[in-house]
């Protein structure tokens, strides 16, 4: 699996991520971020992720392959990107909901860029494009070879957030293999257990 | 001059809302007069401070297309149709002097911010103004000249590190700090006494509209000012040059612009 390496013993209650991996630290520019898996046999879901009917529109349910040529990401693929681009400056990992979402908790080391943000009605937009690291021709020409790689996740397979975040990168010319889907999102971190970067407030387990 | 006036007005508004007087009011160093720019179209001489005595800053300023070189490309330029009102709104509610806006912008801008905060974080950047506005907002704050805030924002278009609105793009390729100033003020004013800012008819249009020859140092939304009192109005300019102009920053110096009359088909 090759996560082994930055396994961690602070999650000695005894629950893990996989057989190999007890949990995952990191650290982004200084910032340490330890993620480990809940062990308490008593939580169970409740407040946002608890609900299940979610009425469509808006609420619909999202493609596995996202768009052509982005790969689509499940929670160990996710970490591993946490552990490589993320943790050496190459890649970041975007929260693409709005501020109050995200402000209830979200995946440790996210950066929240909504997704109304990334459309060309914004007017900040190509600052967004030149802190992604986009390297400005002049315009609205850009350069992304140097550009950050991104995971890109929102609420989850019931939320386009994510998928129209995606799509406003592309449009603006951002490279497809430069991009990345983690389609469970909010609900499946939540789901599964997974350390919030924040307190959650009643919405984990 | 106009961080005097801005001083001016912002003792104002806190004045008249002691009880929430914002913490940044800096008095202005140097005895400058107050001094307010009178109403009405001003020659785009004045808009662009033509004449001012030469300060450091002003020779700082005069050397960065010098020191800025080939390499460095074009300002990054904001998505077709970001509005110059925008811009001058962002700021003065930055400022404290305007309290009102279109919440799916000032939602737009805080989240905007915050996020390339976020991402410059990621590369240890320090926090620091991230926008055109942020950068004049702050400027402001501090009590800076026109020409420091005229040499700052150039030197962070030039280096591609903010976006600017193209209508302030002038014929040299630099950003027209002058009329987004001028523009300040004169909403600043309207603000403070609660009014919107008044689109001054030009005195010399006529039904048939006239004529300009681009100066070197012009842009459209000085040239939008000067006619029409509202750099906003830029688009009017834009539109009925359509055939001339590839685009709001493409002003060459000597091109001549037909200026309609307003409300004219």
């Amino acid at each position: 699996m090759g996560l082994g390496i930055c396994a961690t013993a602070a999650n000695a209650e005894g629950n893990r991520l996989t057989v190999d991996l007890a949990g995952v630290q990191l650290s982004v520019n200084g910032q340490r971020y330890d993620i480990a898996r809940s062990a308490d046999p008593q939580a169970r879901l409740s407040g946002d992720f608890a609900k299940v009917a979610r009425q469509c529109p808006p609420f619909c349910l999202q493609p596995m392959q996202a768009l052509p040529g982005v790969q689509t990401l499940g929670e160990l693929e996710l970490l591993a990107f946490m552990q490589g681009p993320l943790t050496t400056g190459e890649g970041a990992l975007i929260d693409a909901r709005l501020p109050d979402w995200f402000d209830k908790g979200s995946i440790p080391s996210a950066v929240n860029v909504p997704f109304t943000t990334l459309a060309p009605a914004n007017p900040f937009r190509n600052d967004i494009l030149v802190a992604l690291g986009a390297r400005p021709l002049g315009g609205a020409a850009f350069d992304f070879s140097a550009a950050l790689d991104l995971v890109v996740f929102c609420n989850g397979a019931w939320s386009d957030q994510a998928l129209r975040a995606l799509t406003a990168l592309r449009e603006a010319g951002y490279p497809a293999e430069k991009l990345r889907y983690y389609r469970g999102g909010m609900q499946d971190w939540v789901m599964l257990g997974l350390t919030q970067s924040a307190p959650a407030g009643g919405s984990g387990g | 001059m106009i961080r005097l006036a801005l001083i001016y007005l912002a003792i104002v508004v806190v004045i008249a809302g002691i009880f929430t007087g914002a913490p940044w009011v800096f008095l202005g160093r140097g005895s400058e007069a107050v001094t307010l720019l009178p109403d009405g179209p001003k020659p785009l001489a004045v808009l662009r401070g033509d004449g001012q005595a030469a300060s450091a800053a002003d020779r700082l300023l005069d050397s960065l297309p010098e020191a800025a070189g080939a390499a460095v490309p074009a300002p990054v330029l904001r998505p077709e149709g970001a509005g110059l009102e925008q811009t001058t709104a962002t700021i003065l509610r930055d400022l404290a002097l305007l309290k009102a806006g279109d919440p799916e912008q000032v939602a737009l801008q805080r989240m905007s911010s915050g996020a390339i905060e976020a991402l410059n974080g990621l590369r240890g950047q320090a926090a620091a103004p991230v926008t055109l506005e942020g950068l004049v907002a702050q400027a402001l704050r501090e009590g800076q000249t026109d020409a420091y805030i005229d040499a700052l924002v150039n030197e962070a278009a030039g280096a591609g590190r903010i976006s600017v609105p193209e209508g302030l793009m002038t014929a040299g390729g630099k950003v027209d700090t002058a009329v987004l100033l001028a523009a300040l003020l004169r909403e600043a004013q309207a603000a403070a006494r609660n009014t919107p800012a008044q689109v001054a008819p030009p005195p010399e249009a006529t039904a048939q509209g006239q004529t300009y020859i681009v100066r070197e140092g012009d842009s459209l939304g000085a040239i939008a000012l000067h006619f029409y009192g509202s750099m906003a109005l830029y688009p009017v300019i834009l539109k009925a040059n359509a055939d001339r102009l590839a685009g709001p920053d493409r002003l060459t110096r000597g091109q001549e612009l037909r200026i309609p009359a307003l409300g004219a088909p």
